[in-house]
């Protein structure tokens, strides 16, 4: 059986979600600085190295595996 | 958000399959997530927290093996997902990806 949230509770939360989240000009203000671009950098290259890698092959992929 | 980082977020957003793009900082924040996908903010809450706890145990795992090593890079696959954290001292990059989306069109 579901529980069917009322819409004051399902605001609540929402309210409560928004109050965990730090602030958007914080958020935009700390990808400004140096020091996360630093990061950026050199962060999205790894993933996007391996995004390329997942793009050629499959690693998980079975061959040998007979379709269902 | 600067043009560089806009500009490489839409190249990794661009990829089959990706899901959403978030970063956060040490306190498992979240300090960006790409709102144009499905992924509301509470899920990419949810990936941040759940991946922030992974993060340091998988440090304490490279460290104790190494104490001059650290942590780079690692990647969780699942049945449904490829999750790719990029952790650093302050902030940590995570691609969630569904990697066999161009193969069967699903």
């Amino acid at each position: 059986k579901t529980e069917v949230k009322s819409i004051e509770d399902e605001r609540a939360e929402e309210k409560a979600f928004q109050a965990q989240l730090l602030p958007l000009a914080e958020r935009k203000r700390i990808m400004r600085t140096e020091h996360f671009l630093d990061f950026f950098r050199s962060s999205s290259k790894v993933v996007e190295r391996a995004l390329k890698q997942n793009e050629e092959f499959d690693v998980t992929i079975d061959y040998a595996k007979k379709d269902d | 958000m600067s043009s560089e980082v806009e500009e490489t977020m839409r190249r990794i957003i661009k990829h089959v399959g990706v899901q959403d793009v978030i970063i956060t900082n040490k306190e498992a924040k979240l300090i960006y997530h790409d709102s144009k996908t499905s992924m509301s903010a509470k899920d990419a809450q949810k990936y941040a927290s759940n991946l922030t706890q992974l993060t340091s145990q998988a440090r304490s795992v490279v460290r104790d093996l190494d104490p001059q090593n650290d942590l780079s890079f690692f990647r969780i696959r699942s049945k449904n997902h490829e999750i790719m954290v990029a952790p650093d001292k302050d902030f940590t990059l995570m691609v969630v990806q569904n990697p066999s989306a161009s193969e069967d069109g699903k």
